[in-house]
C-alpha cells in the first residue's frame, strides 16, 4: 500500500525497544503473547530468533530489532507479537508493547527517512511522542512470500 | 445469489463427473452395445449440465447439452457407437475438463468453444458406419405427430425418474406468432425462464442447436421437469412476447402421446429396467453416507488434536506432585481417547487410490491408440487407502511409469508375436498396504530392461566406469536409469529408454519418504515398485539432544546407535571418520554443524544411511523413540533445507526433524 493512500484514520499497536517507541499497523496483528520457549532454527536466517509453539502452530519468530538495523544490544525480549499476511503467521519479538491508538493521516510523516531499513513507512508524531511506523507486510511479502527468484 | 461459496464443491463434483464420464465413455467403447453405459454418460452429463447452469456457466451448460443430445441419439438408436463418435464425446469431455480447471484457476468458461463441438456433432462426422445421411436429416424438422414416437423411452426414463421423486413432467408445446422475426431470442427467454425456476428441459425438438440457427418453423415441443403446477408454468412461458399459443399437458412415460388431453395427472408406472436401478440406487446410499470435508478444516482438527495431546501430557505432569489415585485413572482414560481421537482423525484423511488410479485407462487408452500398440490394462487394489498429501504427489510419477510401460516396454503386435507372447500386451497397475507402508506396483509384460544396453549407456555417460561393471549387481545396474537425463540418449527407444524422467519419479518418491525399486526380467517383462509411507503427518522418529535442544531423526534413515568415546572418531584428511563393526564411515558433528556447545564428554553416534552409504551424527545423547507429527516450518525456512519440519512435543517444546539426505549433502559440501 502506498502511504499517500492512507486518507483515513488507522489504528496502530506501540511497541518498544528500550526507550524507542515504534509503531504496526494494527490490522496485521493477530495477537499479542508472551515470550515463550523459543526453539534455534540452527543456519537459518539471521534476523530469525528461531520458531515457537503457539496453540499446536509452528510459528516463526523474527528479531524485529535486527530488521530495522537498529539497537542491537539485547534488550528485555518480553513479547511477541503475532502478525499474519497473506496466511502467513510470523512472530516479532519486541520488548513491550505500549497501546493502541488512533491515527490521524496528518500525524504520519512519510517524507522523513528514518533509520536506515527500507521496512519504515514514516514516523508518526502524537504530541509529543514519536513512532517510527513499521511495513510489516512489506517484509513478510519480500522475505518470505516474494524472494522465490533469489 | 451469489454462489461463489459454492463454486469449490462444483469444482470439486464436475471433476469427479468427469472423471466418472470418462470411465463410462470407455466401458461404452469396449462394450458399444451397454446401455447401461450409455444411461450413466446421459446421467453424468445431465447432472454436469445442471450444476453447471445454476452456477452460470452458460457456455459449460450447453457443450453438455450438445453431447447429452448426441448420447440421446445413441440411447434411441438413432446412431450407432463408433469410433468416431467415442473420440467426439471424448474430446467433449476434454474440452469440459479444460474448463473446470480453467473455473478451479479462478477463470470462467469463456475460453470454451461451443461451436467446435456442436458442429462436429451436427455434421454427423461420427456416423462413419452410417445409415442415410439425408433422410436422418430430414426427420429433424418438425413433424409433430411423430416426435411422439421420437421421444425415446431414454426421455421417458428420465421423467419417470422425476415423477418418482414427486416432480412435475410436463410435455410442453410452444407455438410463436408467424413471422416472428426473433424466434431463437423468443425461444432461449422460454428455456431461460423455464430453467431459471428451477425447471430442466429434458427434451426438445427441434434440439436447442437448432433452435440457435433458427432452423425450425414456429412450433417447438418440449418435455420439462419442474416442481411447478401446469397453470403456472404455462403461465410463465405464454408471457413471452411474440408467443402465440403455448399447450401444456402432463408428460405420460408411455409413449402413445394423445394430442388433446389437458387433465389426467397419474402417468403409468413404466417397469423400471433392473440393473440400471441397482446401480444408480447403490450410488445414492453411498452419496449419503460421505460428506465433503476441506482438508484444511482437517488440518485445523489435526492441530486441535496435536493441542489436546500437549495439554493432557501438562496436566499429566502437573498432577505428579500430588499422586492422585483416582486422577490417574481418568487420565490414563483420557490418553487413550486423544489416541483413538487422534488416529481417527489421521484416517479421516485418508483416501483411496482410486482418486489418483481413475484418470490411468483414459490415459492409457489414448497413449496406445497412439503408438498403435494393443494394451490391456488392469488395475487391481484401487480401494487401498493412503494419506490426501501422499496421494496429491504420486500422479505424476506414476504417469511417467505408465508412459514408460506403453512406449518402451510393451512391443508392437508383430514382435509379441514374434516372440511367442499374446498380441495383446498387459500393463498391471496394483496398490495394496503392507504394515505402515502402501506398495504400488507398475508391471508390464514387454521386452523388460537390457542389462548390456543399460551399462554401454551408462559408460558413455560416464556414470560408471569400465571396472566397476564387473562388480555391479542387477539391481545397482538397474539403479543407474534412475540418473538425471538418463535416457536422452540420441535413440531413446535404443536403450528400453526408460530413463524418461525416472530421475524425476526417484526424487518424487523420495520426498515423500518412499522408495523405488525396479525388477526387470529381459524380454519378459518389468516391475516396478514403489512403497510409501501411509501417511505423511506422522512419522516414527528418534528424538536426540544436541546443545540444549531437543532433534528427532525419522527412524527410516537410521541404520543404527551407538555410544562413543571421543577418541572413536579420527580425522582422516580433515574429514572424521569413525571404524563402525570394520566399516570406515563419515561423521558428522552435529553439535559443531548447529554450532552449540558440547554438553560433556559422553556423545552418541547415530549411523544414518544416505544413498546406500553411512554416515554417523555424533549427538549429546539419545532420548527415546516415539511417533511425532510432522509440521511444516513455512517458507521463512526455505533454505534452510537441513530440517524437514518440526514436531511438537510432549512438553510443548518444538523438536526440529532432521532431513538426513539434505544435511549430509550440505555438510559434505562444507
Amino acid at each position: 500500500m502506498d502511504i499517500k493512500q492512507i486518507e483515513r484514520p488507522f489504528e496502530i499497536l506501540g511497541v518498544k525497544f528500550k526507550e524507542h517507541e515504534y509503531a504496526i499497523d494494527i490490522g496485521v496483528v493477530e495477537m499479542i503473547v508472551e515470550k515463550t520457549d523459543i526453539t534455534p532454527v540452527p543456519n537459518s536466517k539471521d534476523f530469525i530468533k528461531g520458531v515457537m509453539n503457539l496453540r499446536g502452530r509452528i510459528v516463526p519468530v523474527v528479531d524485529l530489532k535486527k530488521i530495522l538495523n537498529t539497537h542491537q544490544e539485547d534488550g528485555e525480549d518480553f513479547n511477541v507479537i503475532v502478525t499474519k499476511v497473506d496466511e502467513t503467521e510470523v512472530g516479532f519479538l519486541v520488548d513491550g508493547v505500549t497501546e493502541v491508538m488512533w491515527v490521524d493521516p496528518s500525524d504520519l510523516n512519510s517524507s522523513i527517512k528514518v533509520e536506515e531499513s527500507k521496512y519504515f513507512k514514516g514516523i508518526i508524531q502524537k504530541e509529543d511522542r514519536i513512532f517510527a511506523f513499521i511495513d510489516i507486510p512489506k517484509f513478510i511479502r519480500d522475505e518470505i512470500n516474494d524472494d522465490y527468484h533469489e | 445469489m451469489d454462489m461463489s461459496q459454492y463454486l469449490g464443491v462444483f469444482v470439486e463434483e464436475a471433476k469427479e463427473n468427469i472423471q466418472a464420464l470418462n470411465n463410462a465413455v470407455m466401458e461404452l467403447e469396449s462394450n458399444p452395445n451397454s446401455k447401461d453405459a450409455v444411461d450413466e454418460i446421459f446421467r453424468l452429463m445431465h447432472t454436469l449440465k445442471g450444476s453447471s447452469a445454476t452456477m452460470g456457466f452458460n457456455k459449460l451448460s450447453k457443450m453438455c447439452h450438445a453431447l447429452e443430445n448426441l448420447l440421446d441419439s445413441v440411447r434411441s438408436e438413432k446412431a450407432k457407437v463408433t469410433e468416431n463418435l467415442i473420440d467426439l464425446v471424448f474430446t467433449g469431455i476434454d474440452r469440459l475438463n479444460d474448463v473446470i480447471s480453467d473455473i478451479e484457476n479462478g477463470g470462467d468458461d469463456s475460453n470454451l468453444n461451443v461451436e467446435e463441438i456442436t458442429k462436429l456433432i451436427s455434421s454427423k462426422s461420427y456416423k462413419d458406419e452410417k445409415r442415410s445421411d439425408s433422410g436422418e436429416m430430414e426427420k429433424k424438422v418438425v413433424k409433430n405427430r411423430e416426435e411422439a414416437q421420437a421421444l425415446s423411452e431414454s426421455v421417458s426414463n428420465v421423467a419417470q425418474k422425476a415423477l418418482e421423486e414427486g416432480l412435475n413432467v410436463y410435455s410442453l408445446r410452444v407455438e410463436l406468432v408467424k413471422g416472428s422475426v426473433m424466434k431463437s431470442a423468443r425461444m432461449y427467454i422460454v428455456f431461460h425462464r423455464i430453467e431459471e425456476n428451477g425447471g430442466q428441459i429434458i427434451y426438445s425438438d427441434p434440439p436447442v442447436e437448432e433452435i440457435e440457427k433458427e432452423n425450425f418453423e414456429t412450433t417447438v415441443q418440449l418435455v420439462v421437469i419442474i416442481s411447478m403446477k401446469m397453470k403456472e408454468l404455462h403461465d410463465l412461458v405464454a408471457n413471452v412476447s411474440e408467443i402465440q399459443k403455448v399447450i401444456i399437458k402432463p408428460f405420460e412415460t408411455h409413449k402413445n402421446v394423445k394430442e388433446e388431453v389437458p387433465e389426467s395427472p397419474k402417468p403409468e408406472v413404466v417397469e423400471k429396467k433392473e440393473t440400471g436401478q441397482t446401480e444408480s440406487d447403490r450410488r445414492r446410499i453411498k452419496l449419503a453416507q460421505s460428506v465433503r470435508v476441506d482438508v484444511e478444516k482437517l488440518d485445523i482438527l489435526m492441530n486441535l488434536m496435536a493441542e489436546l495431546v500437549i495439554s493432557r501430557s501438562r496436566i499429566e505432569e502437573t498432577l505428579k506432585k500430588y499422586k492422585i489415585k483416582e486422577v490417574d485413572e481418568s487420565l490414563s482414560q483420557l490418553a487413550r481417547i486423544t489416541l483413538d481421537l487422534q488416529s481417527t482423525v489421521m484416517k479421516i484423511r485418508m483416501i483411496p487410490v482410486s482418486f489418483v488410479f481413475d484418470r490411468f485407462p483414459r490415459m492409457v487408452r489414448d497413449l496406445s491408440r497412439k503408438l498403435g500398440k494393443k494394451v490391456d490394462f488392469v488395475m487391481e487394489g484401487s480401494d487401498t487407502e493412503l494419506d490426501r498429501t501422499v496421494a496429491d504427489e504420486i500422479g505424476e510419477p506414476l504417469i511417467h511409469m505408465i508412459r514408460n510401460s506403453i512406449d518402451h516396454g510393451i512391443e508392437s503386435e508383430k514382435e509379441r508375436i514374434g516372440a511367442g507372447k499374446p498380441p495383446v500386451g498387459k500393463i498391471t497397475l496394483s496398490a495394496r498396504q503392507e504394515g505402515d507402508s502402501v506398495v504400488i506396483e507398475v508391471s508390464d509384460d514387454g521386452r523388460g530392461f537390457n542389462k548390456e544396453k543399460i551399462i554401454q549407456r551408462a559408460l558413455k555417460m560416464g556414470l560408471i566406469q569400465e571396472y566397476e561393471v564387473g562388480t555391479m549387481s542387477q539391481e545397482e545396474i538397474f539403479n543407474l536409469t534412475f540418473a538425471p537425463g538418463f535416457s536422452t540418449s540420441e535413440n531413446p527407444t535404443e536403450v528400453s529408454g526408460r530413463g524418461v524422467g525416472m530421475d524425476v519419479v526417484k526424487k518424487v518418491i523420495e520426498s515423500l519418504n518412499g522408495s523405488v525399486y525396479i525388477e526387470s526380467l529381459d524380454g519378459k517383462g518389468t516391475r516396478v515398485i514403489i512403497r510409501l509411507p501411509l501417511t505423511l503427518s506422522i512419522i516414527q522418529a528418534l528424538l536426540v539432544e544436541i546443545g540444549k535442544f531437543v532433534y528427532a531423526i525419522p527412524i527410516s534413515a537410521i541404520d543404527s546407535t551407538l555410544s562413543m568415546k571421543k577418541s572413536d572418531i579420527k580425522d582422516v584428511e580433515g574429514r572424521k571418520t569413525a571404524i563402525i563393526r570394520g566399516e570406515v564411515v563419515p561423521v558428522i558433528d552435529l553439535r559443531a554443524y548447529f554450532g552449540v556447545e558440547e554438553l560433556n564428554g559422553h556423545s552418541d553416534l547415530v549411523v544414518t544411511n544416505y544413498k546406500s552409504k553411512k554416515y554417523g551424527f555424533v549427538v549429546d545423547r539419545l532420548i527415546r523413540q516415539q511417533d511425532i507429527v510432522i509440521k511444516a516450518l513455512g517458507k521463512l525456512f526455505r533454505e534452510t533445507k537441513e530440517f524437514s519440519g518440526g514436531a511438537i512435543l510432549g512438553n510443548g517444546s518444538i523438536a526440529l526433524i532432521i532431513d538426513v539426505p539434505s544435511l549430509v549433502q550440505k555438510a559434505l559440501e562444507r
